[in-house]
C-alpha cells in the first residue's frame, strides 16, 4: 500500500477519445490526491467508463496525458499500470468464472509478481508459501470462502463484484478503480460495500468510484466529479454539485426553474 | 477444479501407472510390431501433451504445430548424419531449432482469435513447404534416410524395447514439467488467460509474455519428440511435419478431452490405434477424422477424459482413481 504523501497520486491532463465521429472523454483533466474517495458521476453515456479505460491502458488515448504517481503511464500496456500501482473493477465483474475463488485473487499477485516459467519451475517453496498466506488474507478481509473447490462462476453476484476488489487489491495499489460497485447489491450489500471501500482508503489506497448510487457517493466521497458528454462539468462536494445548475440540467435536461 | 500450487505429482496411482509402463516390454518381448506401435504412441503423445498445453490449458490455437516436430526431426537428421554430431547434442540442437522456430513466429501472438489461428496454420504450411521444397537440406520428398540410432551414455538404442525406454523417460520427464507448470502461479495465470484476458491484463498479467513462453515451452517438445522420431525410424519425409499430423494431434487433445493430461496421452493412444486401422482408407482417412472431430466437439467437448470423471464420480469415493493427476 502506498506512503500516505500528499499530492496527486493520478491525474489526467487533456484526457480525449474519440471513436468514430463521437467524442467519448473531451479533453478531461482530473487531479485525484492520495488518501481521496473519489466519486464520478454522470448520465449515461458520459464517458465515464472510458476514462476508466483509458486510465488502465485498454483504450489507446486520442489525445492527452495520463500520469500515475507522478509517472507518465499514457503510453504503458495494461500490465504495467497494475505494477505502477493501478487496480481496477468492472461494471459487470469480469471474473475467471471456472477457476476457484483462491485463483482469481492470485492472478492479482501478477502485478507484483509477474508470472513467469523460470518461477514456475525453479521458484521456492517458501515463496508460493507466502503469496497463498497474501491470498487468503486478502479473501478473507473481503469475507470471501478461502478454501476452496468451488468456481467462482458459481459465486453470488456480490460475492463475485468482492472477489473482484480482491483481484485488484492483492497488488497492493495506490490507486483502486470501481466502476458501479453497487450496482445490482441490495441495501444490505451496499452498506458492507460503504464500510470495504473506507476500509480500503484507510489502508492507504485512493479510490476512485463511478456509482450511479448518490447516497452512497454522496457519503463516501470528500469530491465529486461530474461527467456529461465526456467533459467535466463540475467538480465540489458532495452539497457544492448537487447546486450546480448545469449538473441539474444535464441530469433533468434543460428546464427552466429547475429543482432537485 | 481447484489446482494446487506445488501439488505432489508422485501419488500411489501415478506411480502404479509409471511402474505399469515400465514392465509393458517384458510381455510384449515377442511381438517388435506392437512395441514399435508403442513407440511411435509414445512419440505421438509428447506431442498431445505439448498442444495440450499450448492450446488446452492456455487457449492459444497453434494449429501448425507438426511443423515444429519437423523442425526437430530434420534439425537432429542433418546433424548427426551431414556432420557427425553425437545424438545428445542433436537432440539438444533440434529443441533449440524449434524454439527459435516458434519465436520467429511469436510476433502473431498479437493476432486475436481467428486470424491467430489462421496465421499458425500458414506457418506450419510453410514449414511444410520448406521440408518438401530445400532438398538439399531435407532430400525434399523423397525423405531423409539413414538417420542413425541414438547413442546415449555408451549405451546404442537399436532395440524397440530399448527405445522405448528412452521415450519413456522422455515422456515422465516432459509430463512432470507441465505438470508443474500448471501448479504454479504460472499455471494459475494462464488458466485465467483463457477465460478472460482483459480481466488478466489489468490484473497485473502481462499477457503477451505468457503466450510467448506458452508457445516456446510447446514447441521446444515438439523438437524434442521430432529428434526422437527421427531417430527412431532412421528415415524421416515431410507428410510427417504437415498440416494432416498437426490435425491428428489436435484431435488426440479433443478426443481426451481438453485441459486434461491423461487425456492427451489417452487421445494418442486412441488417435494413433485409428490411424494403423483406417491406413487402408488412404486419403479417405482424412474425411474419417474430420467427421470424428465434428462429431466429438458437438457431443463429447470434455473428451474422453470428462466421460473418465462423470463415471468416476458415480462411484462411491473409495473406488476412485486418484482423481487424475490433473483435474480442472
Amino acid at each position: 500500500m502506498s506512503s500516505s504523501v500528499s499530492g496527486p497520486v493520478l491525474e489526467t491532463a487533456g484526457l480525449s477519445k474519440r471513436f468514430e465521429g463521437l467524442v467519448a472523454v473531451d479533453a478531461l483533466d482530473l487531479r485525484i490526491d492520495a488518501g481521496e474517495i473519489r466519486g464520478v458521476v454522470g448520465p449515461n453515456g458520459a464517458g465515464k467508463t472510458t476514462m476508466f479505460n483509458l486510465v488502465s491502458g485498454l483504450y489507446r488515448v486520442s489525445g492527452g496525458r495520463v500520469r500515475l504517481r507522478g509517472r507518465d503511464v499514457t503510453e504503458a500496456a495494461p500490465h504495467l499500470r497494475a505494477a505502477a500501482g493501478l487496480g481496477r473493477t468492472y461494471q459487470t465483474p469480469q471474473i475467471f468464472p471456472d477457476l476457484s475463488a483462491f485463483d482469481n485473487v492470485a492472478v492479482g499477485l501478477g502485478a507484483i509478481r509477474p508470472p513467469s516459467l523460470r518461477d514456475a519451475l525453479l521458484g521456492r517453496r517458501r515463496d508460493w508459501d507466502q503469496m497463498r498466506t497474501r491470498v487468503e488474507e486478502t479473501l478473507d478481509f473481503l469475507g470471501l470462502p478461502t478454501g476452496g473447490a468451488v468456481a467462482a462462476g458459481s459465486l453470488s453476484f456480490g460475492e463475485q463484484k468482492r472477489l473482484e476488489i480482491g483481484r485488484a487489491l492483492i497488488g497492493g495499489p495506490s490507486v483502486l478503480l470501481l466502476d458501479e460497485p453497487a450496482a445490482g447489491l441490495n441495501r444490505s450489500e451496499i452498506d458492507r460495500l460503504a464500510e470495504l471501500v473506507q476500509t480500503i482508503r484507510a489502508r492507504g489506497v485512493t479510490v476512485v468510484l463511478i456509482e450511479h448510487n448518490m447516497k452512497l457517493v454522496m457519503g463516501l466521497c470528500g469530491v465529486i466529479t461530474v461527467l456529461d458528454f465526456g467533459r467535466k462539468i463540475a467538480e465540489g462536494t458532495a452539497d457544492e454539485v448537487r447546486r450546480d445548475p448545469r449538473v441539474i440540467t444535464a441530469y433533468l435536461g434543460r428546464s427552466d426553474g429547475a429543482r432537485v | 477444479m481447484a489446482i494446487v500450487w506445488r501439488r505432489r505429482f508422485w501419488t500411489r496411482s501415478s506411480g502404479a501407472i509409471v511402474a505399469a509402463l515400465v514392465a509393458v516390454p517384458l510381455l510384449l518381448a515377442n511381438s517388435p510390431y506392437y512395441l514399435f506401435l508403442l513407440n511411435t504412441i509414445a512419440v505421438f503423445a509428447m506431442l498431445a501433451l505439448g498442444l495440450q498445453l499450448v492450446l488446452g490449458y492456455g487457449g492459444i490455437l497453434q494449429l501448425g504445430y507438426a511443423g515444429f516436430f519437423g523442425l526437430g526431426g530434420y534439425t537432429s537428421a542433418i546433424l548427426t548424419v551431414h556432420h557427425g554430431w553425437p545424438f545428445p547434442a542433436a537432440f539438444v540442437a533440434a529443441m533449440v531449432v524449434a524454439v527459435v522456430g516458434a519465436v520467429i513466429m511469436s510476433p502473431i501472438v498479437r493476432l486475436r482469435d481467428v486470424n491467430f489461428a489462421m496465421a499458425t496454420f500458414v506457418f506450419g504450411l510453410i514449414l511444410e513447404l520448406v521440408y518438401n521444397q530445400w532438398s538439399g537440406m531435407t532430400n525434399g520428398p523423397i525423405g531423409f534416410r539413414g538417420i542413425p540410432a541414438p547413442t546415449l551414455f555408451g549405451l546404442t538404442a537399436r532395440e524397440p524395447e530399448h527405445y522405448y525406454y528412452l521415450l519413456l523417460a522422455a515422456l515422465v520427464v516432459e509430463y512432470l514439467l507441465i505438470f508443474r507448470l500448471l501448479h504454479s502461479p504460472f499455471g494459475t495465470a494462464l488458466r485465467a488467460m483463457r477465460e478472460n484476458e482483459t480481466a488478466c491484463r489489468t490484473a497485473g498479467v502481462d499477457v503477451t509474455r505468457v503466450k510467448v513462453t506458452l508457445l516456446l515451452v510447446s514447441s521446444a517438445i515438439a523438437g524434442a519428440a521430432g529428434s526422437l522420431l527421427a531417430h527412431m525410424n532412421g528415415f524421416i519425409s515431410p507428410p510427417t511435419f504437415g498440416w494432416a499430423t498437426s490435425v491428428a494431434i489436435l484431435m488426440m487433445v479433443v478426443l481426451g478431452g481438453v485441459r486434461s493430461l491423461p487425456g492427451a496421452i489417452v487421445g494418442a493412444v486412441v488417435i494413433r490405434l485409428v490411424v494403423e486401422q483406417t491406413s487402408v482408407l488412404g486419403q479417405y482417412s482424412n474425411i474419417v477424422f474430420g467427421v470424428a472431430l465434428v462429431l466429438f466437439m458437438a457431443f463429447l467437448p470434455t473428451g474422453l477424459a470428462g466421460v473418465a470423471s462423470r463415471l468416476s464420480a458415480r462411484l462411491p469415493a473409495g473406488a476412485r482413481l486418484g482423481a487424475g493427476p490433473v483435474s480442472s
